[in-house]
């Protein structure tokens, strides 16, 4: 029955997957970040040391690299999941103090980060070299082993297990000695006191970077659950039924469950060592007392005031060890009233303890089923038979997960929502609402109506982290079952023991098999999701004012009968004017009557005419309602571009806070001392530049770092302080993004530079002559141009400065340098606000229509043509005491001229749109500026390719496209093309 | 592609079921009293002649820009790109969109006439020398009942030429 498929990858693993990166990114930056702080802590102690270090520090680090096994685990990720795992014993280890971290700890641990980063980065992009991690786990377990820390199991879950006094469910204990695929065996722990008392809580802490979205949800059902409890508990008072007994049984697992995987420890210790002491009532049949409901109502008020806490966002509050003080020395009171005082060590740790209860409600409430199917048993195919639509292909199957499989129920609730897709579910066991709270879960068994062959439907199940698919027709007159009936443990020993090698099944869970790069996700604000679903409404309601405004036009303006009256007054108009003559008297008076008829006609034909001119009055009003309708419109497609674009919007901090990492290194191999400044970590970017500015500033940091800086001797004697600075800034100017690396170093040499463009022919000889240090300095955005003297392990290879800049031209920004030999050098990005859209300045030149970034344009001026006069063949104008040189277009881009003669013969005046920074300013010769507009910027390249002097097209509003020009570009080629006289002015 | 010169039925407009992978549809259109077919897969669309916004810095026969559907996408004269007289737009003129090296391009021709099926046994390779016509364009040409259309290779049309220029305006920079 147990096909070997490949383990399914299916769009809830996608979408995992997405969240997966996007959390362990987080992650691994926090993990770096804080690495950071104990590399500083450890060298500000130096070798040899045994300082503790710093608990709360340990802590967070140990919890970043305990989510990331987590996550890891749960989608299979074995490699992130093995190499997180030792992390975690490091950090674990050390805060047991049974390690000091000393400076070679952290560096493997540097390096151990580095190759996760590594890994995910292979997850984005499977076409990545691989990365090798297998060195970096053996040193840490080395490191360990020499600590003598080297431990397994480190878990909270595992811990909390191992400490406590009792574990009530069955624990896969032998299954996971039985096993293989469990690197994790519990040797060491087991030993632990299991007679502390007040001490349970010690050790044990919360997570705090649980995601809110799953923190809400635990708030959400733990309420619900403890109303339940303090309900029963209430009402059993005087004794209850053994129902009542399992219903606070199952209520408090589930809350112990829910807690745990959401990180908070501490009240999942505390629901467990209650859900104990019950199973220990229940099993010696002691009465409950008053004084233990007294206590447990005080553990549940407890639990209360946690998620009460967790609800404000505050810490949890400690009185947590208080509650457990009296439920133990209640149990104690019970236990020397009742007859043989058990110690909880020695209550039944086999799964007997909770079978029994499972065993005795086999067909009972589901609800109540305690989460621990047993496969395919006899009694459940008899329950599958008992709900099975008649007349139907029945398939019973039980599937087995890994043991501690993080997020277990997430998994059971996946195999539930598949089974629903294939066919009638008629049974599933655990109850499918309760799945998501539960954080361990041996498997799931159910029964399905279905057509597909069984054969299909355990290929269905066979997700990441299923350990054993098992799936049979189920014989209507049920047979004997071959299989023994042992009890389940011991059946799911022998299932999965013949069953695939689980580290073949592994490693196919690797999503980089697919090929396929993951859906990349964004986090976005729920205000800003309510802000754009709000402008939507808004549009919606727009809509419906159109369409009522357009019903009335049409309504006035259906003038079918005015157009009828008119041919009938023009009828009778001509017949009034016809000039027959008139000779009697008779003939006149019949002329009059007729004339007189005619009239009437004329006036009752008039009377639809008046009334449809009054209702064109009506269209009057339609046609402004029309005009504040469209000015409505205008206000909501703002707001969605507005908010559209918030919603892409992601602080920069965390970009730059990488960099931390990056002069580490530096510093660690050139000898230099260097401190990273960073500013303007709130401003908001793009994610998508976000993630295209990482390369080209870790390029840019690296050369100020490594070229920049001097060595601290050469500081000091150039009189700076021997530390260098590295600043780091982001900040908004106008309708850009300004993004900032400067150093206080030594500066570049303009001289050597342009020996080197000399020497490889980038610039010419003659154009050396009078090439202006600014412009000398972009020369290093020029290919094959390195001004370093020496190539150093850091910033020699890698991408050369030419791809800086066109990365940052990719994104429509532009890129600049400065420096002042000896003072520093500042390399600045500039940025659009966003990706698509631009403020631009339209304007028409030879007949077509223009856009150019509203950024650029300094000024418009109108001069006459007689104002214009030429220096070395160059048009100048002066412009407020600015010479500022006049560009045309068709002579930049030697355009063959069309029309432009006539046009520019006639005209007296010359309109100058006056582009660029400062001190680099050029008059662009226009022939009318047509206004300001945003363009919607599409990229030539993606049809047909790059044009020098054009950063894109955009299309108008009558349809038509229009390019919009590179002014920066276009201010290179003017000044290249200087020379050239203009001659057409 | 199948190059075998034997001789073969002619093939009415009337598409013959022919057996299998044996057939292509062809669009054909009329370019300076020639006619030429194009891979009907190649072609996504054919549009009248709209306004053309020019672009600099391009070889005569880009003729600019125009909005596909808020796509922009350059136009291509073929006549220009064959070095043909230039022509006066007529209200035959056509701008036949096609996609060619994952790039959407349109090409301005005289008229296009039909779709029509052949075989591939009814391509002969091109003759040494087709006049006004490179070499390269060509994949070959099909014998139709009483005339003989020239089989396009639509890849080509942006062209080396085109490649070079980009280098040479990157390269000018």
């Amino acid at each position: 029955m147990s096909t070997s498929d490949p383990v399914v990858h299916d769009e809830f693993f996608e979408s995992l997957l997405g969240d997966f990166l996007d959390e362990s990114g987080q992650l691994l930056d926090a993990l770096n970040d804080n690495l950071l702080q104990l590399d500083d802590w450890v060298r500000s102690l130096g070798e040899n040391h045994q300082e503790r270090c710093d608990d709360g520090l340990m802590n967070e680090m140990f919890r970043s690299a305990h989510s990331l096994k987590g996550l890891s685990a749960m989608l299979g990720l074995t490699d992130i999941n093995q190499l997180t795992h030792k992390v975690e014993n490091v950090f674990d280890a050390a805060r047991k103090d049974e390690l000091i971290i000393t400076s070679s700890v952290v560096e493997l641990m540097f390096q151990a980060v580095d190759r996760l980063v590594g890994l995910v980065a292979v997850l984005k992009d499977p076409s990545r070299e691989p990365v090798e991690c297998e060195s970096v786990i053996s040193q840490i377990a080395a490191l360990l082993q020499s600590a003598g820390a080297e431990r397994q199991q480190s878990t909270q879950a595992d811990a909390e297990r191992a400490l406590g006094p009792s574990a009530p469910e069955p624990t896969t204990d032998t299954t996971s000695e039985g096993s293989s695929s469990t690197d994790a065996t519990r040797t060491g722990l087991e030993s632990e006191p299991s007679s502390e008392e007040v001490d349970l809580f010690t050790g044990l802490y919360n997570e705090t970077n649980v995601p809110a979205k799953y923190l809400s949800i635990f708030v959400d059902e733990t309420e619900l659950s403890l109303d339940q409890l303090t309900e029963t508990y209430l009402a059993i008072e005087d004794g209850g039924t053994r129902e009542d007994l399992e219903s606070l049984l199952v209520i408090s697992h589930r809350i112990k469950g829910s807690a745990a995987s959401v990180g908070q420890n501490r009240p999942a210790k505390l629901a467990h060592l209650m859900e104990d002491l019950l199973q220990e009532w229940v099993e010696k049949k002691w009465p409950l007392t008053p004084e233990v409901v007294d206590a447990m109502l005080r553990g549940i008020d407890e639990l209360r005031q946690c998620v009460e806490n967790l609800k404000r966002g505050g810490n949890i509050s400690d009185q947590l060890g208080q509650a457990a003080e009296d439920l133990l020395k209640a149990r104690e009171q019970a236990a020397a009233a009742g007859m043989n005082a058990a110690s909880p060590g020695q209550t039944p740790q086999e799964s007997g303890s909770a079978a029994p209860v499972n065993a005795e409600k086999p067909s009972g409430s589901v609800e109540k089923v305690s989460p621990m199917p047993e496969g395919l048993t006899e009694s459940w195919r008899r329950q599958v038979a008992a709900t099975a639509p008649p007349g139907m292909t029945i398939l019973v199957g039980a599937v087995r997960f890994h043991p501690n499989l993080p997020l277990v129920g997430l998994k059971g609730q996946l195999l539930y929502e598949k089974l629903a897709n294939a066919g009638d579910l008629c049974g599933f066991d655990p109850n499918p609402e309760t799945l998501e709270e539960l954080d361990e879960l041996p498997g799931v068994r159910f029964g399905l109506a279905t057509e597909k062959p069984a054969k299909n439907i355990a290929g269905l199940l066979r997700i990441a982290g299923v350990e054993h698919v098992e799936v049979e027709p189920l014989e209507k007159e049920p047979v004997v079952d071959a299989k023994p009936s042992a009890p389940a443990a011991a059946a799911a020993v022998k299932s999965f023991s013949t069953s695939q090698p689980s580290t073949a099944s592994r490693s196919e869970t690797r999503p980089a098999d697919g090929g396929s790069k993951p859906t990349e996700t964004l986090r976005v604000d729920i205000e800003r999701l309510d802000q754009l679903m709000n402008l939507a409404g808004q549009l919606v309601i727009n809509k419906a004012r159109f369409s009522q405004i357009g019903e009335g036009l049409r309504a006035a303006l259906s003038n079918k009968r005015a157009n009828q009256a008119f041919d009938g007054i023009m009828r009778a108009l001509n017949k009034m004017t016809e000039t027959d003559r008139v000779n009697t008297e008779a003939e006149l008076r019949i002329r009059l009557n007729e004339l007189v008829s005619q009239a009437r006609r004329i006036q009752h034909d008039l009377e639809p005419i008046r009334r449809e001119v009054l209702a064109l009055a009506g269209a009057q009003a339609a046609v402004n309602e029309l005009g504040e309708a469209i000015h409505q419109l205008d206000r909501v497609t703002d707001g969605i571009q507005q908010s559209v674009m918030d919603t892409r919007m992601v602080p920069i901090g965390p970009l730059f806070t990488r960099f931390k990492r990056v002069i580490r290194d530096i510093t660690r191999t050139n000898g230099k001392a260097i401190r990273l400044v960073i500013r303007g970590e709130k401003t908001e970017l793009d994610k998508r530049m976000i993630d295209e500015l990482s390369d080209p500033l870790i390029h840019m940091v690296r050369n100020s770092a490594d070229h920049g800086i001097e060595l601290p001797d050469q500081r000091v004697a150039a009189s700076k302080p021997a530390e260098g600075t590295v600043t780091l800034d982001a900040f908004h100017r106008g309708n850009s993004i300004m993004i900032q690396v400067s150093d206080d170093g030594r500066g570049l040499n303009p001289d050597s530079i342009l020996r080197k463009a000399i020497e490889r022919g980038i610039v010419t000889p003659a154009d050396a002559e009078k090439i202006t240090p600014h412009q000398i300095y972009q020369l290093i955005w020029e290919p094959g141009l390195s001004t370093a003297e020496k190539v150093t392990e850091v910033s020699g290879r890698g991408m050369g400065m030419d791809i800086v800049k066109s990365k940052i031209e990719a994104l429509n920004g532009t890129v600049d340098l400065d420096s002042t030999p000896g003072k520093g050098a500042t390399l600045t990005i500039k940025l659009p606000l966003t990706l698509a859209i631009l403020p631009s300045l339209m304007v028409k030149i030879d007949g077509d229509v223009f856009a150019m970034p509203l950024e650029s344009v300094v000024e418009i001026v109108s001069i006459q043509r007689s104002e214009a006069k030429t220096v070395h063949g160059q048009w100048t104008a002066r412009v407020r005491n600015r010479i500022i040189s006049i560009v045309r277009l068709d002579e930049i881009f030697q355009w063959r001229q069309n029309h432009s003669e006539a046009t520019e013969g006639s005209r007296d005046e010359l309109t100058l749109v006056i582009v660029g920074e400062e001190g680099h300013e050029i008059g662009l010769a226009v022939d009318v500026v047509l206004g300001e507009e945003d363009v919607v910027i599409k990229s030539m390249a993606e049809n047909y390719r790059n044009i020098p002097g054009i950063a894109g097209a955009s299309i108008l509003g009558n349809g038509r496209v229009s390019l919009i020009i590179d002014i920066l570009a276009m201010i290179d080629m003017a000044s290249r093309s200087g020379a050239a006289a203009m001659a057409a002015i | 592609m199948s190059t075998t010169t034997q001789t073969s039925d002619i093939l009415t407009q009337e598409v013959r079921q022919a057996e299998g992978n044996e057939t292509m549809q062809l669009v054909s259109f009329r370019l300076a009293q020639e006619e030429y077919g194009v891979e009907i897969t190649k072609v996504q669309e054919i549009i009248l002649m709209g306004e053309i916004t020019r672009v600099p810095q391009t070889p005569d026969y880009i003729k600019g820009l125009i909005n596909l559907r808020s796509t922009v996408i350059p136009i291509v004269d073929l006549r220009l790109r064959f070095g043909l007289a230039r022509e006066e737009i007529s209200d035959e003129t056509r701008i036949m969109v096609v996609n060619v090296a994952g790039k959407t391009i349109g090409i301005i021709v005289d008229a296009v006439s039909e779709v029509l099926r052949i075989r591939q046994d009814q391509i002969a390779p091109p003759p040494p020398t087709v006049a006004g016509l490179g070499q390269e364009y060509l994949t070959g040409l099909v014998r139709l009942e009483n005339r003989l259309l020239i089989l396009l290779d639509i890849d080509k049309i942006l062209g080396q030429e085109e490649s070079a220029a980009i280098e040479a305006a990157t390269a000018g920079l």
